[in-house]
């Protein structure tokens, strides 16, 4: 078995990565399908665009070259990777309607403001979810049979709205375009040499060409075709694969109750599935997700949420991401393995917090059971299961909108005026006067974003129809209305803030120098600012090692981070959107915290131009002095139920700090607390003797990475070379 | 109101008593042990540590922690501590009020509440400053808030009495059996120790022994024995921590320009401890943890 294992992963390796892997196989390659596509659009530009862009769909499918293997239990796709509609039909159309978007004076607005990365307003496709557990009772056929009884309920309105007739004609050229595919795979299969790989591929196949899924393996192969098709040729995310544990449970009870499949071939298919997402090397990770609540208010934890994570540890992956959705009934000993393999350096796991989404989505109106029952996706987020198509179209960075009240609305890197005018540096005669301000271009930046956002999401279903994904939607069925425009049942946008303890560290630096100890005033500061701290490198240690700092429960800071980021999430939270929906405020950075760093001008924590931004609501890199349970109870500020879109905090770790069994009920307890009193999204960073050498050579940027020592933890900045040279070989040897 | 002289505090502190606890470091300790991990704890008054490759020679102090002694600091020199940019100098010890001491506890309550953790007094020795050890263990107790002291053992048996009915357990050192070693390593005989450790177990408090090895100076196999020996014939020790040996505090001797010899340079390799592990738990039942 390890054998065979051996040469699959390496199978599995290269149909992600060698790009030799397609020589010879039958069928077109992504480049010779880019150029027909490009034809195809000329030919189909009188169409609608759900119609257009389904029969780009079908060309991609009907031609793409696919392989089968009897080294791999799932087919591969020389598509993958490519996302070529993006670049023909999508790119296309935005360029059709991106005049209407931003007309005039817009345009440039929204450029300066863009590109100084003091805002981001997007087309987002990359944050919804299909309905899983319709995909896998209904399969491509009965998917495609439910929308035809739909679309003949509908026929009568045709006339009247000639658009369901598009709607429906577009999911039925891709979902039949998907059963050609599955017979071209199942033909290719029976090709294979007589062994069990192949056998069971066939196998597979022919019963996905005509139905569900009945088996364990079947399942898994429902759902990477899906997620597949989904995400490569029809270019709309799936942005989790499910809760995996509840989805396929009651195929793997079957399954083993009647000698079906072995517990060990359950291993291995799962095994197979989650190495893919691994082999991909994707960016921002595929993520499942394990837990919840049951009906009857027991955990949906059950004897295949251990065999998954067992397998995924095993076989040390990083890919796909993992999510745990924690409450008071998750078992112990699940969250014990899952945080024994996080010290151990499986950091791709996180924490999401149950009690928070329920209270949360039932103040937004969500039934219990919808609360309950709120899936996973993203990074951290959550949304209605089976019903909701979630955007999040606007960004805004709270370190550049502090720089505009520091220069009157002026960009200081561009020169340009992207906000507004409120009032010279030297006007300001009180910290509350410059506060002001810097409100006042927070929702300034916040209200241009959202006003874009809503002409730009009127359009997200013209830029990109999303017939496959609004099949797997009942509500969008019955409408006849495509998912990424009113046809899910829940439609809402998320509006993110980013870098919120740059900002919050930088406003108390302010106060603390420039109006509590009158050390220089504000226009002063901002002139060293505007120099990026040339000629005033002690003035700059001084304001990095202030311990006033967000994330160490202490006064000012927190209260000051609360504050603004809540006058956001209160002045947008459930404001209508352009969907149906309405908006949600989230304080998240992806990875802007350290894509968004050059353009952003040196900040008064600190921070030089280009060094990292703050992550999430986590403290900003260095600065959490006092450890891991004052950044939680500064965490545990915020009101929760204000961010209905994501409120995640990432906790740094050195593995000596929770080393043997006390170790893993100390972060079991952390995590706890914080779930309980209602915190959103948990992540632990356990360091190794990498990082420890890494922030030996780049001190700056580890400045609140922590070891334990003995009975005590310390700064690893705060003890001498040597003794960092000793602890890392003692690093070494653990 | 009662004060005290604070040398640190410890947050997610998971080792010294169960749960995630606060430790609050005392400054003040009767015993000069000579592998010290804290040696900035051992004097009541406040003291300066210069760390001197943190320096960045900006000239903000005035340069005087070259010229003056770091002991007992002037107030030119603590003046001067606030002014340096990059914290390469800090004061050991800060008075504080018991109140102010509470109100950190009460910050982190929630962790408490869920780990069963709490407070650790730990010093320096927290018998040094009795009644601000006693005040606070007595508030804490008020709150709901469980407490170990961590404790020398070297003090009068009447004031660790007090303390037992705020204290959850005990952290007792036990540092050398052989009297004359005790005082070679320590500064004072263990008389007195052994006697008060006996007391307190006769008076029923949970004590746990914190054993702190060093290898080649008091790892000798007869004490190793003897500490699973005290071990069995204390029927409350309810588990044995030891305590390896670690090097990080010679930097610490270093900034407070005091001398440190005559101990390793090195940690005690992986197969050493669980030689001393082995050693003892090879003559006890009871626990024997290394945190």
């Amino acid at each position: 078995m390890i054998k065979q294992w051996e040469i699959d992963r390496e199978y599995l390796e290269r149909k992600f990565t060698d790009p030799d892997f397609y020589n010879g196989v039958p069928g077109k390659s992504p480049a010779e399908l880019k150029e027909e596509l490009i034809s195809l659009f000329e030919k189909t530009e009188h169409l609608p665009h759900p119609v257009a862009k389904a029969e780009a769909f079908a060309l991609i499918v009907n031609e793409m070259q696919v392989s089968v293997s009897n080294c791999d239990y799932f087919p591969a796709f020389s598509i993958w990777g490519k996302k070529l509609l993006a670049s023909t039909h999508q790119a296309l159309w935005r360029n059709e309607i991106i005049s209407e978007i931003y007309p005039g004076e817009d345009a440039a607005a929204h450029a300066a403001m863009a590109e100084s990365r003091t805002v981001q307003v997007r087309f987002d496709y990359e944050h919804s979810v299909p309905d899983w557990d319709a995909v896998l009772e209904l399969g491509f056929s009965g998917l495609l049979e439910r929308a035809c009884r739909y679309e003949k309920d509908k026929s009568p309105e045709f006339a009247a709205h000639p658009e369901y007739r598009d709607y429906f004609a577009a999911i039925k050229i891709e979902y039949q375009a998907i059963l050609k595919l599955m017979e071209r795979l199942t033909a290719e299969a029976a090709k294979l040499p007589a062994q069990p790989k192949g056998a069971a591929l066939h196998e597979a196949l022919l019963q996905l060409q005509k139905g569900s899924a009945r088996n364990f393996y079947e399942a898994l192969l429902q759902i990477w075709l899906y997620f597949l098709l989904s995400e490569y040729v029809d270019v709309i995310q799936t942005r989790t694969f499910g809760n995996l544990d509840r989805i396929l449970y009651p195929y793997y009870k079957r399954d083993l109750d009647s000698g079906r499949y072995t517990e060990a071939e359950i291993r291995y298919f799962i095994r197979s599935f989650m190495y893919q997402a691994t082999a991909m090397h994707y960016t921002v990770g595929h993520p499942f997700y394990f837990g919840g609540t049951n009906a009857d208010g027991s955990s949906a934890i059950n004897e295949l949420s251990y065999l998954i994570l067992d397998e995924y540890d095993k076989i040390g992956i990083f890919d796909p991401k993992l999510q745990i959705k924690v409450s008071e009934n998750t078992p112990v000993d699940f969250i014990d393995r899952a945080l024994d393999m996080i010290r151990r350096g499986q950091n791709s796991i996180v924490f999401v917090g149950e009690p928070c989404i329920i209270r949360t989505m039932l103040k937004y109106g969500y039934s219990l059971r919808e609360a309950q029952t709120a899936d996973i996706k993203g990074c951290y987020e959550y949304c209605a299961r089976g019903g909701a198509v979630e955007t999040a179209p606007v960004t805004v960075n709270a370190a550049k909108v502090l720089g505009l009240a520091l220069h009157n609305g002026v960009e200081v890197l561009s020169g340009k005026r992207i906000g507004l005018e409120t009032g010279e540096v030297s006007t300001f005669k009180n910290f509350r006067q410059l506060y002001r301000a810097f409100l006042r271009q927070l929702f300034f930046m916040f209200d241009r974003s959202v006003e874009f956002a809503l002409r730009i999401e009127k359009h997200l279903d013209t830029v990109k129809p999303a017939p496959m994904l609004s099949a797997t939607f009942e509500e969008s069925l019955r409408r006849a209305v495509d998912g990424y425009s009113r046809g899910a049942k829940y439609n809402n946008s998320n509006v993110w803030l980013c870098a919120p303890a740059t900002a919050a560290d930088s406003l108390t630096m302010i106060k603390r120098y420039v109006f509590d100890r009158k050390e220089l005033t504000l226009a002063e500061f901002t002139a060293i600012l505007d120099r990026d701290f040339a000629g005033d490198e002690v003035f700059r240690q001084r304001l990095l090692h202030d311990p006033e700092k967000y994330g160490n429960n202490q006064e000012l800071p927190d209260r000051i981070a609360v504050h603004f980021a809540s006058a956001v999430a209160r002045r947008y939270n459930g404001k209508p959107n352009s969907r149906g929906g309405f908006f949600t405020t989230a304080l998240h950075a992806s990875n802007r915290f350290v894509q968004w760093a050059d353009q952003v001008e040196a900040t008064a924590d600190g921070r030089k131009r280009g060094d990292e931004l703050s992550k999430n609501i986590t403290a900003t890199q260095g600065c959490s002095f006092k450890g891991a349970t004052a950044l939680v109870a500064s965490a545990l500020k915020f009101d929760s139920s204000l961010f209905m879109a994501d409120l995640p905090v990432d906790v740094m770790l050195h593995p000596s700090e929770v080393k043997g069994d006390a170790g893993i009920a100390a972060m079991r307890s952390l995590l706890m607390t914080f779930i309980k009193h209602y915190g959103h999204a948990l992540q632990f960073n356990v360091m190794d003797v990498n990082v420890l050498r890494k922030a030996q050579k780049e001190p700056e940027k580890y400045r609140n990475l922590q070891v334990r020592i003995c009975g005590w933890n310390v700064l690893w900045n705060s003890i001498p070379r040597r003794e960092q040279d000793a602890y890392i070989r003692q690093a070494e040897r653990l | 109101m009662i004060t005290g002289t604070v040398l640190d505090f410890e947050h997610f502190a998971i080792h010294d008593g169960p749960g995630i606890r606060m430790v609050v470091f005392l400054k003040g300790c009767p015993l000069r042990c000579i592998w010290c991990h804290t040696p900035e704890s051992q004097h009541r008054e406040q003291e300066l540590l210069f760390y001197e490759d943190r320096c960045i020679g900006c000239g903000c102090c005035g340069n005087v922690f070259d010229k003056l002694p770091l002991a007992s600091p002037s107030q030119e020199q603590l003046d001067a501590v606030s002014r340096c940019p990059v914290r390469a100098v800090s004061v050991a010890g800060k008075e504080m009020t018991v109140d102010a001491v509470a109100a950190e506890l009460e910050k982190e309550i929630m962790f408490f509440n869920e780990s069963g953790g709490g407070l650790t007094i730990s010093g320096g020795e927290p018998l040094f400053q009795f009644e601000f050890t006693l005040e606070l263990a007595k508030r804490a107790k008020e709150r709901g808030i469980g407490c170990c002291i961590e404790t020398c053992g070297y003090g009068r048996f009447e004031l660790l009495e007090q303390l037992i009915p705020y204290t959850d357990i005990f952290l007792f050192d036990y540092k050398a059996t052989a009297p004359e070693l005790h005082r070679k390593l320590t500064g004072v005989d263990n008389f007195l120790i052994l006697e008060n450790l006996r007391k307190l177990n006769a008076s029923g408090a949970k004590i746990i022994l914190r054993c702190p090895l060093v290898p080649g100076v008091n790892d000798q196999e007869e004490h190793l024995c003897a500490i699973a020996n005290i071990a069995n014939e204390l029927e409350h020790v309810e588990a044995i921590h030891i305590e390896p040996y670690h090097p990080m505090a010679r930097g610490k001797y270093q900034a407070l320009k005091r001398s440190c010899s005559g101990i390793p340079e090195e940690f005690p390799s992986a197969d050493t401890i669980e030689h001393w592990k082995a050693v003892i738990s090879a003559h006890t039942g009871k626990m024997v943890l290394i945190p």
